[in-house]
């Protein structure tokens, strides 16, 4: 047989197709059925109105994880390009941890500044993790394993020390430590708000470097030869990533793994190339997330768990599995 | 289509300072030398993936350039057809794959692949194809590509024989389209592709020169510290490393 090319593009094509048109089809069930169940039980049509607070606070919610959902998956697949690592995303690096770190650093400084410090809190210490990861990276060779456990090692640390500064400082979160765990149960208007924000800075930058993002890919030698500035396409990855990690992380907090599972089920389903995998992750994302927080909230009525751990209880098997196979096959 | 290369290449030190090398389309360049001798490392920066040291090189900025390492890069996540698309893409801001790509480029890439006796499935992971197929894929689409010139380092270690000679033939047939600059270790196979010819012998570099000029048993012994003798099979010229000993 003829290894055509042709007929590759034509297949990927038609995937692409069906995969997006399907997923998109699949968030409005899952936002229906995410407005309709939730830990306080089943809330009837009749009172699906504006009016209801229950319908407007799951309203938000549902919202604000189609937002974080699409924006976490799409920073996980720009980390796996510019540091040439299919097993990473925020959470794994610390990124997300560092955000928590600073949204809560930001709400103890906000009692004498103001509000508005905490996103710049949280924005810087998200973009001080990613470029510490890049120092790292760039020490370390970009070896898989060196990045993957550097970043491993720098999210336990920050997320100690966030418990150490709840547990010290208990009124800083309505709902205690489900925020470092990452949760979608703070949504309302903000979350939306810095949700839109982070998707749609993390989108726009996508779509503007995608070109460059793609010839990256093919390692850095091809892509400096087709004149690819590649340590200037990597810090200017790591500004928009930390930026859009900031707002979705002071929305959700550090809802891991998501950005490790929906980038790499993307690319087994329409291959490698950056563009086609981003449209995939964003589109796939909210349906992954809205039903692990379905679940997460019905399975101990009427106490209800934060997505984060569903997410990690899903992810991190996950995160081995694609681990050993790297190690097994010999990749860096 | 030319390249001009004037000053020091080197990473932190030079290797070689007052090179002026200048290049033009229609030759088939080769640059030869024992391991170290900055064959690499001249390739590099003729084509842009390292700054010179000292000095500039001139590069026609609309012209692209490919430049293909010896051994292919580890590219998780990618399957063979990604890696080809990629290649064929330019760089501009298409979302999607292949929308850049002209129905002669996706010819050329299977002609390319099938003179090159790749029949595997392109669906398949990158990473899972031997090196020599992942070597094919990227030279198939680097030749099929838009680039005017192409710095391939080593590019048949790889091949089989039978591939390697698809490769010279079909590097011959596309040499008044792109600019071909090689780097090779085969001698022996030297005459069958290079028109011209850089040596380095790690203190100074001669050329670019007439390929006949270089297959000489003293040159050659020269820059390799091996003894050679050349003999003639059909009009072509075969150098055949005798001893390692020049005595």
């Amino acid at each position: 047989m003829l290894p055509s090319i042709r007929r590759y593009l034509e297949i990927k094509r038609r995937k692409l197709r069906f995969v997006f048109l399907l997923s998109i089809a699949v968030i409005f069930p899952a936002s229906l059925l995410s407005i309709y169940l939730g830990s306080s039980g089943t809330l009837p049509i009749e009172r699906w109105n504006q009016g209801d607070p229950i319908f407007l606070l799951r309203a938000y919610r549902t919202i604000t994880g189609i937002l974080a959902a699409s924006s976490l998956s799409l920073n996980g697949l720009l980390l796996q390009t510019i540091l040439m690592n299919p097993i990473v995303d925020s959470s794994i690096l610390g990124i997300s941890s560092g955000a928590m770190l600073g949204t809560l650093l930001g709400y103890i400084a906000s009692i004498k500044l103001g509000l508005y410090v905490v996103p710049a809190f949280s924005f810087l210490f998200s973009l001080a993790v990613t470029t510490a990861i890049y120092v790292l990276s760039r020490i370390g060779g970009f070896k898989i394993l060196v990045i993957t456990l550097g970043g491993v090692m720098i999210s336990t640390m920050l997320t100690s020390i966030s418990y150490m500064i709840l547990i010290v400082n208990p009124t800083i979160s309505r709902g205690g430590v489900a925020i470092v765990l990452g949760s979608l149960q703070f949504s309302n208007s903000t979350t939306v708000y810095y949700g839109l924000f982070s998707l749609i800075s993390i989108m726009v930058y996508l779509l503007l470097r995608i070109g460059k993002l793609r010839k990256l890919m093919l390692g850095e030698d091809i892509a400096r030869s087709e004149g690819i500035k590649v340590e200037e396409i990597r810090k200017e990855s790591i500004l928009a990533s930390s930026i859009s990690i900031a707002f979705i992380t002071l929305a959700v907090g550090p809802i891991g793994f998501i950005g490790l599972i929906v980038p790499h089920i993307s690319r087994i389903l329409v291959g490698g190339d950056p563009g086609a995998s981003a449209v995939v992750s964003a589109s796939l994302a909210p349906s992954l997330l809205l039903l692990a927080d379905i679940a997460s909230r019905i399975a101990f009525m009427p106490s209800e768990l934060p997505v984060g751990i569903a997410m990690s209880m899903l992810g991190a098997p996950y995160f081995l599995f694609l681990l050993l196979r790297s190690v097994r096959r010999g990749e860096r | 289509m030319k390249i001009r290369l004037k000053g020091a290449i080197g990473y932190s030190s030079p290797i070689y300072t007052d090179l002026d090398i200048s290049l033009s389309l229609g030759k088939i360049y080769c640059v030869m030398g024992p391991n170290g001798s900055g064959k690499s490392t001249l390739l590099k920066t003729l084509s842009g993936t390292l700054p010179p040291l000292e000095g500039i090189v001139e590069r026609d900025p609309n012209v692209k350039t490919i430049y293909l390492p010896s051994d292919p890069p580890s590219l998780p996540g990618m399957r063979g057809g990604d890696v080809a698309l990629s290649v064929l893409a330019g760089d501009d801001r298409r979302l999607l794959y292949g929308n850049w790509v002209e129905g002669v480029e996706f010819e050329r890439v299977e002609s390319f692949l099938k003179e090159l006796n790749f029949s595997l499935n392109l669906d398949r992971d990158f990473e899972e194809f031997s090196t020599g197929e992942k070597m094919k894929i990227l030279l198939a689409s680097s030749l099929a590509s838009r680039a005017g010139i192409l710095t391939l380092d080593e590019p048949m270690s790889h091949l089989d024989v039978k591939s390697r000679l698809s490769l010279y033939k079909i590097i011959k047939k596309e040499k008044d389209r792109k600019l071909f600059v090689i780097s090779l270790h085969e001698v022996t196979e030297a005459s069958m592709i290079c028109s011209e010819g850089i040596i380095l012998d790690s203190k100074r570099a001669v050329g670019p020169i007439g390929i006949e000029e270089i297959l000489r048993e003293e040159v050659l012994s020269n820059v390799y510290g091996v003894k050679f003798k050349i003999i003639s099979v059909e009009g072509r010229v075969v150098p055949i490393p005798i001893s390692s000993s020049l005595a």
